[in-house]
């Protein structure tokens, strides 16, 4: 199985992520948010090995990170 | 010898002189068709387990086989709280303190030695995951706050609370060897576990002064009915719909 190149991360993690968050269904919680957007990106970029990483901040929402590449925070639900 | 005992009145149920030998011919195997009906197996909330992920440390490694279906293999977690919880699909996913990591590659037949830890690195207490023959993590996030309030379950989580079931989290796996640690683990001390490819006993592991409960996963006496017995500490495993849990001759 292949790595993301750090290019392909930069590139994933902007627009995909933050597009996933954004089409979150609205009935999760910020961790099933978590859960569901690794497993989609999982799911379309099947064969390609990735480190997913996201860390809970203090208002709730979560920092992403794919290796070393951090994204928008998907919001914790008000 | 013993004044007064003579041999024959010695228990040795193995036969030969010295300890049993160790062996492991079971593991459970959980099947099902829903997340209602699927089988799984609750632990509670033992007190033992029950850690402060930002200052303590702990572990769980075990051996697992995916069967077709991603879903939980075992842990504490809700929708809204993720104490410690590892699931499998093509990748694992873990929560350490309610933060998320996943990483690793999964394919279905194969058994795997896994050890994920919180282990305190420098003040900075991580949560890792070791899988496979490897001393590489194959994810990492440091950990957070969440407590344990939820059972733990096995091939199963909770949803919005400790008596609902999260639809869809069930999976098709064995498991095999479940030892829980109140220490965390380093790379070589996950490779200490994977042993060259064949499982080794939790209380031989140099780790072992930190083990708080050992499961046998069919290969205990005690397992029998829907006890899972716990071999070191008094967190003993309760299956449900026992008809979906098994203990087949089938081990890494």
């Amino acid at each position: 199985m292949s790595k993301l190149t750090a290019a392909e991360r930069v590139a994933l993690i902007e627009p995909e992520i933050v597009k996933l968050a954004a089409e979150k269904q609205r009935d999760l919680s910020p961790l099933d948010d978590i859960e569901r957007i690794d497993r989609e990106l999982r799911a379309k970029y099947p064969g390609r090995e990735f480190c997913f990483s996201a860390v809970r901040q203090k208002d709730g929402s979560y920092e992403i990170s794919i290796d070393d590449v951090k994204a928008e925070k998907p919001k914790e639900k008000r | 010898m013993i004044p007064g005992a003579s041999f024959a009145s010695v228990a040795r149920p193995f036969g030969g002189g010295g300890p049993p030998s160790w062996t492991n011919a079971r593991s459970i195997r959980y099947a099902g068709a829903d997340t209602a009906g699927s089988g799984r197996t609750n632990f509670g909330q033992p007190a033992a387990w029950a850690r402060a992920l930002t200052s303590q440390e702990f572990t769980i490694t075990c051996w697992f086989r995916r069967n077709g279906r991603d879903g939980a293999l075992i842990g504490s977690r809700s929708s809204g709280n993720g104490y410690f919880w590892i699931s499998v699909g093509s990748a694992i996913s873990c929560t350490f303190g309610g933060n998320f990591a996943s990483g690793g590659s999964v394919t279905d037949a194969t058994w795997y030695p896994l050890t994920v830890t919180v282990r305190n690195e420098s003040g900075t207490y991580v949560g890792r995951a070791f899988l496979g023959s490897s001393s590489t993590s194959i994810l990492n996030t440091n950990a957070g706050s969440d407590t344990l309030a939820m059972d733990f379950l096995a091939n199963a989580r909770r949803g919005s609370n400790n008596t609902d079931l999260s639809f869809g989290a069930w999976g098709l796996h064995n498991i095999d060897e479940i030892a829980v640690w109140n220490v965390g683990f380093t790379g070589a001390q996950h490779v200490e576990w994977y042993n060259g490819g064949t499982p080794m006993d939790a209380t031989q592991h140099s780790q072992a002064a930190g083990l708080i409960s050992y499961f046998r996963c069919g290969d205990d006496a005690g397992d029998t009915g829907s006890t899972l017995n716990d071999t070191i500490g008094s967190a003993d495993g309760t299956h449900d719909n026992t008809s979906n849990v098994s203990y087949p001759a089938d081990v890494p």
